[in-house]
């Protein structure tokens, strides 16, 4: 745990003018090498956080330092980051070429070197043909391309990422995750990625911070988020689907008094089959089941139960009719949440 | 599937001819009317001065008086004025363009306190007429002994509000985006107006220029006001001063003037239509 923080947020306050503050007190690190995706629903601040770390939006209280220094009164360009946007912010007039050396030229990098690490890094991106084009003539993917290519040209200490699949379509988006994944790996520099896509988040982060209003509510690799979830909030966000949560009444007096709500993993139950056996560690559910999604090598099944609908995930071949059924999870991987909604552990005991 | 795509004759329907006919002819009237006072114009300088006397008036010349473009020659300076005029326009454009750039980036891109109210005082500079503040701008410029210099007739449209508003708004629809990419490229405010907002809004610098380029070419009445010597008289009234002849009006000599006063402006024209068209018809880059 020794690694040193490339990133440190220190008590962040953001309030846009009067109103009430959207971050408040924030404590952040940010590994150095890190894949850090800031994750969370529209509105959580995440975009904030990141656009405070490139120094386009001011801090109304604490302090960014990068590399252990205050970057307060460090200009965006001179923070040594690079930042591809949502809708990619390429200049319209330039030539891709111009879109990437614009960027060097301004850091007066010498003509030769320019010339270099242009063809490097075209090369790289796959757009050596599509230099002289206007951005105005090229697909959604090269556009993206073109923003990747300006940013990693630049050389810089970070990579900062504003939702940058989100105007992609789904195949596109998948091959531009492994592509994200492996320019990181070859890199080796630190990346901050801002996402509300849970997917993304767990494919190609190697740290997760969870946001919700501003707060953060987990930081963690993903494997630990999604194994012990800290809060309800995450368990609910985090899976696809996520985390079944039901209020603990429906463990039928099984949860001890401090548990308010109990949930499990919809890929850790499974619908009982007429004349399956069932070992003593498991709970029942009954349940009407509304939809049957088969996605070639699961099915998801969407159940109705007194307590609200869950989910199911099964990797079984055989699929299930409609009609009422029995949701059968083994109590042991039951996730119990107190009052305040704070994971206290998992397993219940049979009376 | 072709021959359902091909119209027979039939298929044409008698609403939808006429409505193509009725907007050929509205199209034409329209040319007609724009057309016909150059047509005049032309025509007018190469009648002979009985010509262009005659009841009802002649629509065609038989014979060409083309030694009416001489004649204007000998009776003004035409090359000094030419030279008058150019110098009053470019140095009107370069003030303009020092002035309104800057201006319009920052009413379109900060938030500077103040910068409404300072916005709308400009805005209302343009309900002011020129035949307003002519007195007092002119005993200004003759307590600075600025009469019969160049600088009086280009310091009063040094700037112009109409400009700054317009190109405000051709800023404003730059997505923000676009200046903090720039930002984080390391560029600064200048570099950001002109490598990145200029260029996108260069159909509306080229209409404003061609605009300004238009009225200070044929203004008449600032020149008239400002001067009172022939040595930075501009074009406008040395033509308007064809006039002023004891032997009454020589409408041939004077429209053939004309002639030679419109023709800067009509090349002008000519090379920055389609910058002009695409300024109002330009809606952002996607």
């Amino acid at each position: 745990m020794c690694k040193m923080e490339k990133i440190t947020l220190r008590n962040i306050t953001k309030a846009y003018g009067k109103n009430p503050p959207v971050i408040e007190n924030l404590n952040l690190g940010i590994e150095e090498g890190s894949f850090t995706v800031l994750l969370g629903p529209s509105g959580c601040g995440k975009s904030t956080v990141l656009r405070m770390i490139a120094g386009l939006e001011k801090t109304t209280a604490g302090d960014v330092l990068i590399d252990g220094i205050s970057v307060r009164d460090v200009e965006p360009g001179d923070r040594n980051i690079a930042m591809v946007f949502q809708n990619y912010a390429l200049y319209p007039t330039m030539s891709v070429r111009d879109n990437i050396e614009f960027g060097l030229k301004n850091m007066k990098v010498g003509k030769d070197e320019r010339n270099a690490r242009i063809a490097e890094v075209a090369e790289m991106v796959g757009l050596t043909e599509y230099l002289s084009r206007k951005p105005a003539n090229l697909s959604g993917g090269q556009r993206q391309r073109v923003a990747l290519a300006r940013a990693i040209v630049k050389k810089p200490a970070v990579f900062l990422m504003d939702e940058p699949l989100s105007n992609l379509d789904a195949k596109l988006r998948t091959q531009i995750r492994t592509d994200l994944i492996e320019l990181h790996q070859r890199l080796k520099t630190t990346f901050v990625y801002v996402t509300h896509d849970q997917v993304e988040a767990m494919s190609m982060g190697t740290d997760i911070v969870l946001m919700d209003q501003g707060t953060i509510q987990q930081h963690a690799a993903p494997a630990e988020i999604y194994a012990s979830p800290a809060n309800v909030f995450t368990a609910r966000f985090i899976g696809s689907p996520p985390m079944n949560v039901v209020p603990a009444e429906a463990a039928h007096g099984k949860a001890p008094e401090f548990v308010s709500k109990v949930g499990f993993r919809p890929e850790r139950s499974h619908i009982v089959r007429p004349g399956e056996k069932l070992s003593e560690d498991t709970v029942l559910i009954d349940g009407n089941m509304l939809a049957r999604e088969m996605l070639g090598d699961q099915t998801q099944y969407k159940m109705e139960t007194e307590n609200g609908t869950v989910f199911v995930k099964e990797f079984k071949d055989d699929l299930i009719d409609y009609g009422q059924h029995q949701i059968a999870v083994k109590l042991a991987d039951i996730a119990c949440f107190d009052m305040q909604g704070k994971l206290c552990g998992f397993g219940l005991q049979k009376e | 599937m072709t021959s359902a795509l091909k119209k027979s004759p039939a298929s044409v329907k008698p609403v939808k001819v006429i409505r193509t006919v009725l907007r050929w002819v509205l199209n034409i009237i329209i040319a007609l009317i724009f057309f016909i006072p150059f047509y005049w114009m032309f025509i007018t300088s190469v009648k002979t001065l009985g010509q262009t006397l005659m009841m009802p008036p002649t629509f065609l010349v038989s014979e060409p008086q083309w030694q009416n473009y001489p004649e204007v020659f000998t009776k003004v300076d035409i090359w000094g004025e030419l030279k008058n005029s150019l110098i009053v326009t470019a140095g009107t454009l370069v003030c303009q363009c020092i002035t309104v750039i800057p201006a319009a980036y920052a009413f379109a891109r900060y938030d500077f306190k103040g910068s409404k109210v300072l916005f709308g005082i400009t805005l209302a500079t343009m309900m002011i007429p020129a035949q307003l503040i002519f007195l007092p701008v002119y005993l200004m410029f003759s307590k600075w002994g600025m009469i019969n210099t160049y600088w009086s007739l280009i310091l009063p449209s040094a700037s112009s509000a109409f400009a700054i508003f317009m190109l405000r708004q051709t800023f404003k629809q730059v997505s923000e985006e676009l200046l903090e990419a720039a930002r984080l490229d390391k560029a600064g405010e200048f570099k950001i107006i002109w490598k990145i907002m200029l260029p996108l809004a260069r159909p509306t610098v080229v209409t404003l220029a061609m605009l300004t380029f238009i009225s200070v070419w044929n203004d008449y009445f600032w020149p008239l006001v400002m001067t009172t010597k022939e040595t930075v008289r501009t074009l406008p009234v040395g033509i308007a001063s064809l006039q002023m002849t004891e032997s009454g009006i020589n409408y041939n000599i004077m429209m053939a003037g004309n002639v030679i006063l419109v023709i800067p402006v009509l090349v002008v024209f000519f090379f920055a239509q389609k910058q002009i068209i695409k300024a109002f018809t330009y809606t952002g880059v996607k």
